[in-house]
């Protein structure tokens, strides 16, 4: 398999990881689901960038973004009404 | 000396995977291109020797752990271990043998006359048979404590893997591959020598410290998902520590950087080779900073308030148990392993034999592995050391300590060492003042502030919280007094 078809066949589960993590953020019904979803999203977008050679962009997005994701989900979880110990998921 | 040593397994890999791929592609005209084979097969190798490399090395961590820890706090079991089989405890073992029907026990018995008369505690002199009976015999009969790993690795995989009806399933699941993944993902980066790595970008650094961020959305994730207030509780004490630590982690390894004018792993350690002397003793701030964040980012008993096994059961792993936990503690090892490893490399100069240029050409024969391991080890032996000295700390002072203490210092670490790096640096050594300089004005520093202690707690050695107990020193026997 030549390299470049290799980097498209990555490129093409990338970005379609990055697109069903995007679509997973907005429809999941639950805060934390979607910051998981979200950091999907955040590590495939990373791993684009890293196929396009821009290494530093990739370590900044995974340094920066998901840092702060985790403060969102943070808040996220501390100031929203939660069902939490009461009733089952699902 | 950045040529390296004669270890050179990367260069072994590459020549093996080429031969490979000599005499094999070709068979199908699908499979051509030999330098991508000969590429792909280097790197798969070497992935796979770092990580047996640092699994298996990771043993002695563990070793280290319980026979450190159990001499500090004089712990009987631990000490004992592998030899409590035939020896027992002040003497006395369990004769479970000698329950078995039909005298089929009498093997066990002659084979514990054996062990006992060859690795037993007796001896003429008193005093030696005490110290026998806690397990010292020299190194030799330290080392069996190594089958205890075994032994706890056969009973986390017979166990069984139980979710709690009200956790969030795949949440829970899918938490112990974050954290595992990316704590494995760390070892890619992080070279064992000049050439054992696994992956060596430009910007192994950055790439490091982004991926060693990642394990404590996991936590927080398994706390969150496991639907009990203590886990849940540990999992927000991890994503509020990691806003205590993370700045200051990231601006004193951004000061190493700095200094050694590269974010290349490799190339760090080189400069300090070339330089001849440790950043340790360049920028001892700095590593001091970096010792007590990367402790925190491990999160390891000063700073484990996630897990306070004290306050909230187990913390964010309460409800994880079987092979999970044993994979999860597994992780917990393998970060404090990359945390030794990577202040043996920023700080101890990495492969450099002690010593230096001095005696380089004497230990020319030891590879450089065998010098970054033992600095981890005995770096992990400070862990384990802090481990057993320093209380838990509370999730108000490490916010505190980490704002008001650890970002300013982090700050003046930096300022250190961009003036050094721009100031004094004259591009291939430094001159010897500076560095005998820093070091006195630090080790002067570091006993001022050890004397400055509370001086009420000097004079009456009292702890407040300490039950005083009039006991002597625990010895063979002394429980059943």
């Amino acid at each position: 398999m030549p390299a470049s078809l290799l980097e498209e066949f990555a490129f093409a589960l990338l970005a379609l990881l990055a697109i069903a993590g995007a679509f997973g953020t907005i429809y999941a019904k639950r805060v934390a689901h979607s910051m998981l979803y979200l950091i999907f999203c955040f590590l495939a977008v990373a791993g684009v960038f890293l196929l396009t050679g821009a290494e530093l962009l990739a370590a900044i997005q995974i340094l920066v973004y998901l840092g702060s994701v985790l403060l969102v989900v943070l808040f996220g979880v501390m100031l929203t009404r939660r069902q939490i110990q009461e009733e089952d998921f699902e | 000396m950045a040529e390296g040593d004669w270890l050179d397994i990367r260069g072994w890999v590459e020549a093996l995977s080429f031969a490979i791929a000599d005499n094999t592609v070709g068979m199908s005209r699908f499979w051509r291109q030999k330098g991508t084979t000969a590429d792909i097969l280097t790197e798969l190798i070497m992935a796979v020797v770092v990580f047996g490399l640092i699994m298996t090395t990771m043993l002695v961590l563990l070793w280290i752990e319980r026979k450190f820890f159990a001499r500090i706090m004089d712990r009987r079991g631990a000490t004992m271990a592998m030899r409590s089989l035939w020896v027992g405890e002040g003497g006395e073992h369990v004769d479970w043998y000698g329950l078995l029907p039909f005298g089929t026990g009498a093997p066990f018995r002659w084979l514990n006359r054996w062990l006992n008369k060859v690795a037993g505690s007796d001896h003429e002199v008193e005093s030696v048979a005490r110290v026998r009976d806690r397990s010292y015999h020299g190194i030799w009969w330290m080392l069996p404590g190594f089958f205890q790993n075994i032994a706890d690795a056969v009973k986390f995989l017979t166990k069984e893997w139980m979710v709690p009806t009200k956790a969030d399933k795949v949440v829970f699941e899918v938490a112990p591959f974050i954290i595992i993944s990316s704590t494995i993902m760390l070892f890619a980066f992080i070279p064992l020598g000049p050439h054992v790595w696994s992956a060596n970008p430009d910007l192994s650094l950055l790439f490091l410290m982004a991926i060693f961020g990642i394990a404590p959305l996991g936590v927080f994730f398994a706390g969150w998902s496991s639907n009990n207030k203590y886990t849940l509780i540990g999992g927000i004490r991890s994503a509020a520590q990691l806003t205590a630590y993370e700045i200051p982690l990231l601006v004193t390894v951004l000061a190493v950087a700095v200094l050694s004018g590269s974010m290349n792993i490799i190339e760090i350690v080189e400069f300090q080779m070339d330089m001849d002397g440790w950043t340790l003793f360049l920028l001892p701030l700095g590593a001091a900073l970096f010792l007590i964040t990367m402790i925190a980012e491990v999160e390891r008993i000063p700073f484990d308030m996630p897990e306070a096994e004290a306050e909230l059961v187990e913390g964010w792993w309460t409800e994880y148990g079987g092979l999970r936990w044993g994979l999860l503690f597994m992780a917990e090892y393998l970060r404090a392993y990359a945390a030794c490893l990577l202040f043996a490399i920023f700080f101890l100069g990495g492969w450099e034999p002690f010593g230096g240029n001095l005696v380089a050409q004497y230990t020319a024969f030891i590879p450089g592995i065998a010098w970054l391991l033992i600095k981890s080890w005995l770096m992990f032996a400070v862990f384990v050391w802090v481990r057993a000295s320093l209380h838990r700390v509370r999730t108000d002072q490490i916010l505190e300590f980490g704002w008001r203490w650890l970002l300013p210092l982090s700050l003046v670490n930096l300022g250190i060492a961009v003036w050094l790096r721009l100031g004094v640096w004259q591009g291939d050594t430094w001159s010897p003042l500076v560095i005998g300089l820093i070091t006195t004005i630090a080790i002067a520093l570091f006993v001022l502030l050890a004397i400055d202690e509370d001086p009420t707690a000097l004079e009456g050695r009292e702890r407040p919280y300490s039950v005083h107990v009039k006991a002597g020193p625990a010895g063979p026997g002394t429980h059943k007094k």
